[in-house]
């Protein structure tokens, strides 16, 4: 992309860009200039912006490795995040506060996350070229499953489980108390009474987003993305895709389950049972908005996605509920983020930085 | 072939069939349901539901899987179905009154998602699913604002006390089995509705019809192989928009069927697992992405429904818990299909194996895919 | 040519069908009404009984009110005085757009024309539409009072209904 004026420049940075993008750019922008004009604080609306980019970047980077090895993408992200949920519901059974409590969360969800993984890559193995309407009902029936093991696992802690038999977790379990917003208030900067930038969030996404750019570019890395846009070469070169599809799959699973875990401690909750199911179809919106497609992903796609999409979610129901005066939000969510990925998924496959 | 392979053979070939009748059989008796009230309301399910399972099968034909956008079809039958309660059409006057309403707004989704699949050929299965997410949030919009307020309903009764927008549960009351009970046969314990199998018998008459019409021919050729029916001379894209326009309208008509039966409307939600149950039905019945016929609907739907009969109950008391009996219903129902899809894409890629190494092997195969 | 006759046929017999299961269709309330006239143009009946259609027959008494759900416009009513024993038969349609007709049957039996008339449904009156009642005990339900559906459902967010 070059920044120089000559129009030439500016028409290949609208090509490689993509029409689309720029489209939901600009309507971005003015629904960011119009919201003063309705009665909409800027500055919480944009506090409230960048929030929700931070809780939702790591979930939409896990679908990265997925996607450049080849295994499409990966709607059983769901088995990710409840690796995270036995991760972060095991912290607060160990009364693990702070810190601790955040990547103690992160280190007990990941054996369970590599687990996962590692049986559910297999299953993708075995049925490449349909493997996206297979990972969604798995991810269905494994989150049904879940439903039934919340209600019987052996947690006690009070403030996990219902008060009357004490026995089976809640709906939702808040982390007030143990690690709520630790990531978002660390070094955190507040500018008057709505405005917080939320700068640990922040930085732990840049962290997390840096160490994936580096995977894709080590040995490893490079045989998996080798693997999903050209197997006939990665098979002559003696890389073995099954092998590479199932590293994939299981760091994925892993960045699932602490996207999750990063979401919970600026939501402030643990949401339980049937919750997975509805996190998985944004974050695949949300990368193939920032341009990703079937068989590439990068680091741009995610953060640029994310942000877009995130970014018209939070300010269209804000918006026009200020200029109708009703609340239309879960009406609105519902067309703006569904209208979305039905957008992406009938672009061409063309790949766009 | 050993005696060892063709036992695998047949067991991956009928897995799910198999799993649903032992699981089923397993249930009847912690369910502590009597056998002729499960045979009843097999009867009733194959009435109510069977319809709403047809309607999957012209796309499947042309190629284009499983259309999780038939739910366009039951918003379209809902909207009919309002304003015949809002008309005070009852009967099965009520119920002919919202299928030639919901009629044309079926035929216009259907052309919507027709093309939208279109625009995202390989991955229509997927599309069709958030589509009906999409358009339900339309549907959401215009029964919850619209309707009442810019577009005027005549009976105060079904509209919300703030003065717009649809009551989220409507009592059906005025055409409550009114195709049913047009003409009820007893046999014994068992009630059947007659003119409701003959509606269906009709159906799928029409579809047995209709695959033997050019227009048929033409979906069958696309559903093969796009590249060579487009060389032949046939209109793709068009075939596949009336695919899905067709199954749209027939989801439309089925709904209604499927509501009458059952008495009221949750104006709301009712259609949100009309396309799930629809898919699971099939699938289980032994249909595939690329393969359905008739026998898979009625074997699916009793399968899928004797078991959703029994289970929740024998959950309960195997359990010991109603929740964990509802959740461990969805996990089978869930896990059932996704087995179904793990069977088929599984097979598929052992015979295209099997093919590759026998190529390899330089044996003369037959060349046919 | 061809195409644009078959269409527009088509669109003819659609809309034909439409205006024909309404009007077999549609539900009327018919509410027969015993009461006197209050400028005593007519008095209430001392006791009849009144049949509309094939419908049950009930017994009036002065001052009685009950209603008769039929469908479609023509309908039929006979009616069987108690005091001298006449039977009066009359055959009668209702106007379409009409939900609801008051049927004073002193003025049919007084000769007095029109005897029927409509009738508005004042929401107070609740119990008058079977809708309306059924309705009200929806009326709590999730978070807003109104009945506004508790979920509106993201992708995904699935339960099987029981009911199903």
């Amino acid at each position: 992309m070059q920044w120089r004026l000559p129009v030439n420049n500016i028409k290949t940075f609208i090509q490689d860009f993509g029409w689309p993008r720029i489209i939901i750019f600009l309507f971005l922008v003015s629904l960011f200039i119009l919201a003063p004009v309705v009665g909409v604080r800027l500055d919480a609306s944009i506090s409230d912006v960048m929030n929700r980019f931070g809780q939702y970047a790591i979930l939409v980077l896990a679908l990265v490795p997925m996607i450049q090895s080849g295994a499409g993408l990966n709607f059983g992200l769901a088995l990710g995040i409840v690796a995270g949920l036995l991760g972060s519901t095991l912290s607060l059974q160990l009364e693990l506060r702070s810190f601790l409590g955040f990547f103690g969360a992160i280190g007990l969800a990941t054996p369970f996350a590599v687990l996962f993984g590692y049986f559910y890559g297999k299953l993708l193995n075995k049925v490449k070229g349909e493997e996206m309407t297979i990972a969604m009902y798995v991810g269905f029936s494994f989150v049904m499953l879940m439903c039934i093991m919340w209600l019987i696992l052996p947690y006690n802690n009070p403030t996990m489980v219902w008060g009357y038999a004490g026995k089976g977790l809640r709906t939702t379990i808040t982390v007030e108390g143990y690690w709520l917003k630790i990531l978002n208030n660390f070094l955190a900067i507040k500018i008057g009474e709505f405005f917080v930038f939320p700068t640990g969030l922040l930085l732990f996404v840049a962290l997390c987003a840096f160490l994936m750019w580096v995977f894709l570019k080590t040995k490893t890395g490079t045989a998996m993305t080798a693997v999903g846009s050209n197997p006939d070469f990665a098979r002559a070169s003696g890389i073995s895709a099954d092998r590479m599809r199932l590293i994939s799959v299981v760091i994925s699973t892993f960045l699932g389950a602490v996207g999750i875990i990063v979401y919970q401690q600026s939501f402030g909750f643990i949401q339980l049972y049937t919750a997975p199911n509805p996190m998985v179809f944004p974050a695949v919106a949300a990368i193939l908005i920032g341009g990703a497609s079937i068989n590439k992903a990068n680091i741009i796609n995610v953060i640029v996605g994310t942000f877009l999409f995130q970014g018209l979610l939070t300010m269209t129901p804000s918006v026009i509920n200020s200029i109708l005066q009703t609340d239309m939000s879960e009406v609105i969510r519902m067309i703006v983020s569904n209208g979305m990925i039905l957008y992406a998924l009938t672009r061409k496959t063309k790949v766009s930085k | 072939m050993s005696a060892k392979t063709n036992v695998t053979k047949f067991l991956s070939e009928y897995a799910v069939v198999i799993i649903f009748v032992v699981l089923t059989l397993a249930s009847i008796a912690p369910s502590g349901l009597s056998i002729p009230y499960i045979i009843q309301e097999v009867i009733t399910r194959l009435g109510r539901n069977s319809f709403l399972v047809i309607a999957l099968l012209l796309p499947i034909y042309a190629g284009m899987g499983l259309n999780f956008a038939m739910t366009l079809g039951a918003m379209a039958g809902q909207i009919g179905l309002i304003f015949a309660v809002d008309w005070g059409v009852a009967g099965w006057q009520g119920l002919v009154f919202a299928l030639l309403v919901g009629l044309p707004i079926a035929v216009l989704l259907g052309w919507v998602t027709g093309s939208v699949m279109n625009k995202a050929k390989g991955r229509e299965m997927v599309t069709g699913y958030i589509l009906a997410f999409f358009i339900n949030g339309i549907y959401q919009f215009f029964v919850l604002y619209l309707m009442g307020s810019l577009i005027p309903m005549r009976n105060p009764a079904i509209v919300l006390s703030r003065g717009y927008g649809v009551r989220n549960t409507l009592n059906l009351e005025s055409v409550r089995q009114s195709l049913d009970t047009l003409f009820m046969l007893r046999i014994g314990p068992f009630a059947i509705p007659v003119v409701t199998f003959i509606v269906i018998f009709l159906l799928c008459l029409f579809i047995v019809w209709f695959r033997k019409t050019k227009l048929g021919q033409d979906m069958r050729a696309v559903g093969q192989d796009m590249a060579v029916a487009g060389a032949a001379g046939i209109d793709v894209e068009r075939t596949r928009i009336v695919a899905i326009i067709i199954s749209t309208v027939l989801a439309c008509g089925g709904q209604i069927i499927f509501l009458q039966n059952m008495g009221n409307l949750a104006t709301y939600n009712a259609h949100d697992q009309t396309g799930f149950f629809a898919v699971a039905a099939l699938l289980v019945g032994g249909a595939s992405v690329t393969h359905a016929n008739i026998p898979n609907v009625f074997i699916g739907v009793i399968l899928l429904h004797a078991m959703f009969i029994v289970s929740p109950l024998a959950g309960q008391k195997l359990f010991g818990s109603a929740m964990i009996g509802e959740y461990f219903r969805q996990f089978i129902g869930y896990g059932v299909i996704a087995l179904s899809l793990v069977l088929y894409a599984w097979k598929s890629r052992r015979a295209a194996e099997d093919q590759r190494s026998q190529l390899r092997q330089g044996s003369a195969t037959g060349g046919a895919k | 040519m061809k195409r644009i006759m078959i269409r527009s046929a088509l669109g003819l017999v659609y809309v034909a069908l439409l205006v024909l299961m309404l009007v077999t269709g549609k539900r009327h309330t018919i509410l027969i009404d015993n009461k006197a006239d209050p400028n005593g143009a007519y008095g209430a009946i001392n006791g009849m009984s009144v049949q509309i259609d094939k419908l049950e027959s009930a017994e009036y008494y002065p001052g009685d009110r009950d209603k008769a759900v039929v469908k479609g416009q023509r309908h039929h009513i006979k009616i069987e005085l108690f005091d001298d024993e006449k039977v009066i038969e009359r055959d009668f349609r209702l106007p379409l757009n009409q939900d609801m007709v008051l049927l004073s049957v002193p003025k049919l039996v007084a000769g007095i024309e029109p005897y029927i008339e409509p009738f508005t449904v004042q929401l107070e009156q609740a119990g008058m539409d079977q809708t309306a009642n059924q309705s009200q005990e929806h009326q709590q339900f999730g978070t807003d009072a109104e009945g506004l559906p508790l979920d509106m459902g993201n992708p995904a967010q699935t339960g099987m209904e029981q009911n199903q």
